[in-house]
């Protein structure tokens, strides 16, 4: 982990979010934290498949990784409340004139798609009277031209994905607006044994993703989950927590049927705050077979 | 009064006859184990209950390149009995794994047999720590 860059995460409204691309790819690579994409279209929320960036962290991920020191958290409506109003007039007029430019560019580019489209269907009509002029036999090309026109594949290549960044005057992220500092949250990891299966798991380089498809807390993963399965579905327990036989039973059952094995895990407390934590005990469960 | 003890036994001995009529284990017996309140059941399957994945993998490898089968024997199990209705603790499963001798290789490990009322017997593999599952 490099020990400079720590990663911010934002606390908004309780919710852990992390919208920078780097700094989530920098949880992937270096603390096995791949959190959960929670992002969308601002209108029509639903009528998006995929999901973006931000990815919302769960609050014992982020307690795990204040502790071993690799991110901070910040309140981060206050951190914008506070940029917006102490911005001054050099700062203002530096982001007014980039959206303005950014405008700009819009612009220069639809007028120059609008120009090209206006030119090819010029030389369509142009070529479709050449045709008409040497023999009336081609009926059906007249009709293709006015809607597909701009589709053909021409040679022309596809000007699309060149201009994404051009056109988008919402930026993703407020990072380059927002002082990465600003309203840091006092560094107070929880003093409790809550969170310690996370804890132990993210520790011995385990990733974690959402686990209520299996009916466990966690689906815990050996290495990145692009790359491979699940091989535990995941509880954490407190210490004298009773858990009913009848879910042991279940979870036991579920996992093996899917070729997993079905963890129940957590920490004794220490007897006094200043005694070294005990280690986090676990168990891993598989229907014997018989 | 004896009764929390006698239904620890009552659970263990119907798993017990489970064990030895239903799957034919051998050498069964009921011990108590010194720090545990409940007793424990020991005895050997008929074959091999348990292999850890790595193992199943290079059984296979060995399997292709000699073109024999490997020979598991079987292990002596610790089998714990529970009823379904009871609620465990992590506390309790730790005591029952810390007063058991230490494997012989491997994990530690206990056959947690649950029971129900109809007398139905489930057996689950408890192991310490985290063992990645076996690959059926």
């Amino acid at each position: 982990m490099e020990s400079t860059k720590l990663i911010r995460i934002a606390n908004i409204s309780g919710r852990y979010l992390v919208f920078d691309p780097d700094a989530v790819s920098a949880l992937r690579r270096q603390a096995n934290t791949n959190g959960t994409l929670v992002g969308t279209t601002p209108q029509q929320p639903t009528q998006n498949i995929f999901l973006g960036l931000p990815i919302e962290l769960r609050p014992e991920e982020v307690d795990a990784l204040i502790r071993t020191n690799v991110a901070y958290v910040v309140d981060d409506v206050a951190a914008h409340q506070s940029a917006l109003q102490s911005l001054d007039p050099d700062s203002r007029r530096a982001y007014v004139s980039s959206l303005r430019l950014r405008k700009q560019a819009a612009q220069k580019v639809f007028a120059e798609i609008n120009a090209h489209k206006a030119s090819i269907t010029a030389s369509k009509k142009n070529k479709n009277k050449e045709a008409r002029d040497d023999s009336s036999a081609v009926p059906s090309t007249d009709l293709g031209t006015a809607d597909s026109g701009a589709l053909k594949p021409d040679g022309n290549p596809s000007p699309r994905n060149s201009q994404v960044t051009l056109l988008g005057v919402t930026p993703t992220s407020s990072i380059n607006h927002v002082s990465p500092d600003a309203h840091a949250l006092p560094v107070e990891p929880r003093n409790s044994e809550k969170g310690s299966l996370c804890q132990h798991m993210l520790g011995s380089g385990y990733f974690m993703t959402p686990g209520l498809r299996f009916g466990s807390r966690y689906s815990v993963y050996p290495g990145d989950p692009l790359r491979f399965h699940a091989h535990f579905m995941a509880n954490e327990y407190g210490w004298e927590e009773e858990i009913p036989i009848l879910d042991i039973v279940g979870g036991g059952r579920l996992a093996t049927a899917v070729k997993k094995a079905f963890l129940i895990g957590g920490r004794k407390p220490s007897a006094s705050p200043d005694m070294v934590t005990s280690p986090v005990r676990t168990f891993s469960i598989e229907w014997a077979g018989m | 009064m004896d009764g929390p003890h006698r239904y620890s036994a009552d659970v263990a001995s119907a798993v017990f006859q489970n064990l030895q009529d239903q799957h034919q284990w051998a050498s069964l017996e009921i011990l108590s184990i010194p720090g545990l309140s409940r007793p424990m059941i020991r005895g050997l399957p008929p074959r091999l209950l348990y292999l850890h994945p790595d193992d199943q993998i290079a059984a296979l490898a060995y399997e292709k390149s000699a073109g024999a089968r490997t020979q598991h024997d079987a292990e002596f199990e610790w089998v714990l009995a529970v009823h379904l209705s009871e609620k465990w603790t992590l506390s309790n499963f730790a005591a029952v794994m810390d007063a058991l001798p230490d494997a012989r290789k491997g994990a530690k490990r206990i056959v947690l047999a649950a029971l129900h009322n109809d007398s139905t017997v489930v057996y689950y593999i408890v192991q310490e720590g985290m063992i990645k599952p076996r690959q059926n």
